[in-house]
């Protein structure tokens, strides 16, 4: 159990996906204006992340250890979420259309989204079994919805700063990003 | 939290039922995910809304994201069943350790987990359902833009 929580707490803060290993960026700069967009956007990587790290852990242990494949790993992985990004998309679209409607449009982001990859080729690496693979999925997932959030709420206040002409838009995000991932640094040596 | 702006086009109009399509927004242009980003049968992001402003097909309408209702979709779309699938994989990892006819541990305990997972969704469908009833809602047509 331990061991467990010791996983989620490298994932989530000492060794965040967003702010320490740069994954996932393009979410993050992307769906972080607002608050509201900004978790909805992190529980649907959260869920995505999870199941993933679940699926590929098994597509590695039976397929393609068991073929001796591992040299197929990143297209495996690939393949993997793509499918099921694809078929959560179709199962979300199947049981509700109304929050298809609403929140399907975070699916094709999370496609393209390096983190979820990360995630399958990371557990693989670290040589985790099934749980503690599912457990770093999930922990992963809550360290890029923690740092998105941190993200909407300073660029929420931003818009109520006075922040110079040139340094409007991007080039503030950038800072503030780059702050944020000076702060999460200082955890490193943690555990 | 508050609310969040879309335009969108109107494209049919059936009794009090508008189809509107979404106009793209300033960061789609820039976005990883554009040549992907296009969720709905027709190619196109669009929405089924009642149609409150008596709008016409070619209408520009403003329409409104309510932030606090979409959340409640999200938690329900994604959270609670995750929350399902991580439980009932933690708590098959626990009673399940040896193989039955041949299939590994791991996949029996996967299974479980697929199978409340689907169960979750059903549950959230019923929740989806007995919300339409009510006037809740996470898009809404706020205005005809001219």
């Amino acid at each position: 159990m331990a061991n467990l929580f010791i996983i989620f707490l490298s994932a989530v803060i000492v060794n965040n996906y967003v702010l320490v290993n740069f994954l996932g960026i393009c979410p993050f700069v992307g769906v972080s204006k607002r608050i509201g967009p900004a978790i909805s956007m992190g529980l649907a990587t959260t869920f995505v992340m999870t199941l993933t790290a679940a699926v590929a852990w098994l597509v590695n242990r039976y397929i393609l250890e068991g073929l001796n494949l591992q040299f197929l790993q990143t297209v495996s992985f690939i393949l993997v979420i793509a499918s099921l990004v694809q078929l959560v998309e179709m199962f979300i679209k199947k049981i509700s259309k109304p929050l298809y409607d609403a929140l399907g449009i975070f699916l094709p982001l999370i496609t393209t989204n390096c983190a979820i990859l990360g995630v399958a080729l990371f557990l693989v690496l670290k040589e985790y079994n099934f749980i503690e693979s599912i457990i770093f999925g999930f922990s992963a997932g809550v360290g890029f919805m923690l740092a998105i959030i941190i993200m909407a709420g300073i660029r929420e206040e931003l818009e109520l700063a006075d922040v110079p002409e040139y340094f409007k838009g991007a080039p503030i995000t950038m800072i503030v990003a780059g702050c944020l991932a000076l702060a999460f640094m200082g955890f490193s040596g943690l555990i | 939290m508050d609310e969040s702006f879309e335009i969108g086009v109107i494209v049919s109009v059936i009794d009090t039922i508008a189809e509107i399509e979404l106009l793209d927004n300033d960061h789609c242009h820039s976005c990883g995910a554009r040549m992907i980003c296009r969720p709905g049968d027709s190619g196109k992001r669009t929405l089924k809304l009642t149609n409150i402003l008596n709008a016409k097909i070619g209408d520009r309408i403003l329409i409104e994201q309510s932030d606090k209702n979409q959340l409640k979709l999200a938690f329900m779309q994604y959270g609670f069943p995750l929350l399902g699938f991580l439980f009932a994989i933690i708590l098959a990892g626990v009673f399940i350790k040896t193989p039955f006819i041949g299939i590994p541990p791991e996949v029996q305990q996967f299974f479980i987990a697929v199978l409340i997972l689907v169960l979750a969704g059903w549950l959230t469908r019923k929740w989806s359902i007995k919300k339409a009833s009510t006037d809740f809602s996470v898009f809404s047509m706020k205005e005809i833009c001219q």
